[in-house]
C-alpha cells in the first residue's frame, strides 16, 4: 500500500497538526469509553446488589426508599416494624427464610445492621454467590461482637479483636456514641462489590443491648446506666427491627405473599420484589446516564469535525503536492485515497491512544473508585458493545474524510499538473 | 518514415467562455529530438502541455501521442498512458518535501507499472535505477538519497526532479521552465546533463522556456507564438 505510505509520510510532515488533531479524537474517544464502562459496570453492579431474595418487607413507604434503605444503606426507614410480625411471617410454611435487619446506628460513617445468623446462610448477591468470611468467624453468643464488611476493615485499618464503639444515628460526625459497650471485631467478609462490604454487621441482641438503658430516644444517666456486663445477663430479643428479607420455597407463591403482607391487618406492612424495585430506580437515574452518554458522543462529533477542520484546511496549502503527485502519475482517486488514509490514520491512532489513555486512566484509579464509589471497573478487552461504538466512530471518521477527499478529487482535476506559485 | 512521437492535428481549445487560446494546425516532435519551445508566459505554454498530458482534451482536432489519440482514451486510460510515456519536470518545488530524495525519484514507478518494469530491467531494480540516474546527474553521494527532499539546494532539486522523469525510460520528458531558478552557469550545466541523460534513456526532449538563450543548445527551436494562430499581436 504505497498510498498509506504517503499519507502517514505527509501527516508526518505536519506532525504537530495531526499530533493535537488524533489527541482531540483519543480525548474523545476516552470520553466515550469512560462513560460507556462506568454506566455498564454501575447497572451491573446495581442489578448484582441483592439476588436470590424474593420479598422484603419493611414498614409502609415507598418501593424504592424500602430498597434503598434496606439495601444499599441510603435514607432512613419511615417507621420501624413489630418483631412479631416478622416471627409471624418467618414462620410461615411458604417462607423458606426470612432475614431480619436492624438499623439506625452507624461506625464512623459506615452503617451498622443488626441482624442474626440467617443473614450470613441466605443473603445472596451477584450471581447467587453467599457472603464468606475472609477472616474470623460470624458473631456468636456475645452481643458485643462484630463483622466488619471489607471495605470498612480496609478503609479504617481493622484486624481482628480489634474493638471499636459504634455512635448513634447515622451521620458521620455522631455526638453520641455507645461508648460504654464496645465491640469486638470477630469476622471480616470478603469483598462483594455491594453496599455489605460497607457495613458492620452485629446480632440483633447487640443491637438491643446498646439501646437497652435509652429512653425516648436519648441515653440513661447516672444510676439508670446498664453497664456491658449488665447487659449480656438480661433478655435481649428485639421487640421491633427495621426489614426483613423473605425467600420463599416457591417463586410462584411470590405475588400471593406479598398481597397478603400488603393487606397484614395488625400492622401497615410493605413488601416489595427487589428486582422490579432496582429496575424502578435505575429508571430514575437512567436519565442522567443517557444524558451523560449523549453529552460524550457529541464530545466525539467534535473531535471528528477537528479533524475535517485540519484537514480541509490543509487542503489548499497542499495544492502543489497534489499536482506534484499527478504529474507523476497519481490519478484523481489516488489523490482521493490519499485523504480518506490520512483521515482514517488520524482517527485509528486517535482510537488506540484513547483505550491506552482509557486504560492508563482506569489502572489509575480504579481503586479510587472502588473505595470510593464501590464500583469496580474491570481493565478487561473492550466488550461488543465498545467495540460497536468504536466501529461507528471510525465509520463516522471515514465519512468525514470523504469530504475533504471528494474536494480535492474535483480540485486536482481541476488543476490538473498545474502548479500554483 | 517513422512514427512521430507528439503530433497536433488542427488543434483548437478555449477555456470556457473565452476566446480560443490556442489554434495549432500542425505540430511534430520526432522520436529522440530535444525541441526547445519558445513561450513567454500568457502565451498558452501551460494549456499545451496540459493537452499533451492529456489532462484536458481539445474542442477541435488532434493530439496524438505515440499516435495514440488521446481523446479515444477515457479519464483514467489518459492518465495511466501519460504517466507511462511521459516524464515531467516544472519550474521549482517539483518534489515532494516530506519523502526522501530516493522515494522521490521513485515515484513514477509507484503509479506505473511499465515505468517500474522498464527500470527494473535496465538497472536491476528500481532502486538501483534511482541510485545510478542520480549518480550520472552528479547525486552520487549515498548519504544523500537518504535526506529530505527540501534539505537539497534548488540546483539539486532540479537535478532529482530530472532523474524523476527520467527512470523507466518514459519516450517523452516534458521540461516546463526547468531551469529558470537556477544561475546562468548552473543552467548549461543542468541542460547538457538532461540531454545526455535522454539520449541514454532514448526519450525525446521538449523543453519550454521563455529564454532564448538557451535555443542553440537544442537540436530545434520553435516559437509558440509561430505555431499558434490565435496569438494576439505582440506589444511594442
Amino acid at each position: 500500500m504505497y498510498l498509506l505510505r504517503l499519507a502517514l509520510a505527509s501527516l508526518a510532515n505536519r506532525r504537530f497538526t495531526a499530533f493535537l488533531t488524533a489527541f482531540a479524537i483519543a480525548l474523545s474517544v476516552c470520553l466515550l469509553l469512560a462513560v460507556e464502562r462506568v454506566r455498564t459496570e454501575a447497572r451491573a453492579s446495581f442489578a448484582n446488589t441483592i439476588s436470590g431474595t424474593d420479598l422484603i418487607v419493611g414498614a409502609r413507604s415507598g418501593s424504592v426508599n424500602l430498597l434503598l434503605y434496606s439495601v444499599f444503606r441510603i435514607g432512613n426507614a419511615t417507621n420501624n416494624i413489630r418483631w412479631d410480625s416478622f416471627e409471624h411471617y418467618a414462620k410461615d410454611p411458604r417462607v423458606k427464610w426470612a432475614i431480619p435487619i436492624s438499623l439506625g446506628d452507624s461506625h464512623r460513617g459506615y452503617r451498622v445492621m443488626g441482624t442474626n445468623s440467617d443473614y450470613f446462610t441466605h443473603y445472596q448477591y451477584g450471581r447467587q454467590q453467599h457472603l464468606q468470611l475472609s477472616q474470623g468467624r460470624q458473631f456468636a453468643n456475645d452481643p458485643f461482637e462484630v463483622v466488619l464488611g471489607a471495605e470498612v476493615a480496609e478503609a479504617l485499618h481493622y484486624k481482628l479483636g480489634d474493638t471499636l464503639v459504634l455512635a448513634h444515628g447515622i451521620a458521620t460526625i455522631s455526638l453520641v456514641k455507645h461508648d460504654d459497650k464496645p465491640f469486638t471485631v470477630v469476622g471480616i467478609l470478603q469483598r462483594t462489590g455491594t453496599p455489605v462490604d460497607r457495613t458492620l454487621h452485629i446480632s440483633l441482641a447487640g443491637m438491643e443491648a446498646i439501646h437497652v438503658d435509652w429512653q425516648n430516644g436519648v441515653p440513661a444517666r447516672g444510676a439508670a446506666r446498664i453497664s456491658a456486663d449488665q447487659a449480656r445477663t438480661m433478655d435481649l430479643r428485639p421487640t421491633a427491627i427495621t426489614a426483613f428479607m423473605l425467600g420463599l420455597n416457591s417463586k410462584i407463591a411470590t405475588f400471593s405473599v406479598q398481597r397478603e403482607i400488603n393487606d397484614f391487618r395488625s400492622e401497615p406492612l410493605l413488601a416489595i420484589l427487589p428486582g422490579v424495585a432496582l429496575q424502578e430506580l435505575w429508571g430514575m437515574m437512567g436519565i442522567a446516564e443517557q444524558a451523560l452518554f449523549v453529552v460524550s458522543l457529541f464530545v466525539v462529533l467534535t473531535g471528528l469535525i477537528g479533524m475535517l477542520t485540519a484537514i480541509l484546511t490543509s487542503l489548499n496549502e497542499r495544492r502543489r503536492e497534489m499536482a506534484i503527485l499527478r504529474s507523476v502519475g497519481a490519478r484523481p482517486w489516488h489523490i482521493a485515497g490519499l485523504l480518506v488514509l490520512e483521515a482514517l490514520a488520524l482517527s485509528v491512532s486517535g482510537i488506540v491512544a484513547g483505550l491506552g489513555l482509557l486504560y492508563g486512566g482506569i489502572a489509575l484509579a480504579q481503586d479510587a473508585v472502588q473505595s470510593n464509589y464501590g464500583l469496580f471497573l474491570p481493565l478487561a478487552w473492550p466488550s461488543p458493545h465498545e467495540w460497536t461504538l468504536l466501529a461507528i466512530i471510525l465509520g463516522a471518521a471515514l465519512l468525514m474524510g470523504s469530504v475533504p477527499a471528494w474536494r480535492a478529487y474535483r480540485q486536482s482535476l481541476a488543476d490538473g499538473l498545474s502548479i500554483h506559485l | 518514415m517513422s512514427q512521430p512521437l507528439i503530433e497536433l492535428h488542427d488543434l483548437v481549445f478555449a477555456w470556457p467562455g473565452q476566446q480560443p487560446l490556442l489554434n495549432i494546425p500542425q505540430f511534430r516532435l520526432e522520436a529522440g529530438e530535444a525541441l526547445f519551445l519558445k513561450g513567454p508566459s500568457g502565451s498558452g505554454k501551460t494549456t499545451l502541455l496540459g493537452l499533451l498530458g492529456g489532462v484536458n482534451l481539445p474542442d477541435q482536432g488532434e493530439v496524438r501521442l505515440l499516435g495514440q489519440n488521446l481523446a479515444e482514451l477515457g479519464q483514467g486510460a489518459r492518465d495511466r498512458f501519460r504517466v507511462d510515456h511521459t516524464g515531467y519536470i516544472f519550474q521549482q518545488f517539483n518534489l515532494l518535501p516530506f519523502l526522501s530524495v530516493q522515494e522521490n525519484v521513485e515515484l513514477p514507478c509507484r503509479f506505473s507499472r511499465s515505468r517500474a518494469e522498464r527500470a527494473a530491467q535496465r538497472h536491476g531494480s528500481i532502486h538501483q535505477a534511482a541510485a545510478q540516474l542520480l549518480a550520472h546527474l552528479g547525486l552520487g553521494d549515498p548519504d544523500l538519497l537518504a535526506r529530505r527532499a527540501d534539505t537539497l539546494s534548488i540546483g539539486q532539486q532540479q537535478r532529482v526532479a530530472a532523474a524523476r522523469a527520467l527512470i523507466g525510460q518514459p519516450e517523452l520528458v516534458i521540461a516546463d521552465e526547468p531551469t529558470s531558478a537556477l544561475d546562468a552557469d548552473t543552467r548549461e550545466v543542468f541542460i547538457r546533463l538532461l540531454f545526455d541523460e535522454c539520449r541514454a534513456a532514448g526519450s525525446s526532449l521538449l523543453f519550454v522556456s521563455h529564454d532564448q538563450s538557451l535555443a542553440p543548445l537544442f537540436d530545434r527551436d520553435l516559437s509558440l507564438a509561430e505555431l499558434n494562430r490565435a496569438a494576439k499581436p505582440r506589444e511594442a
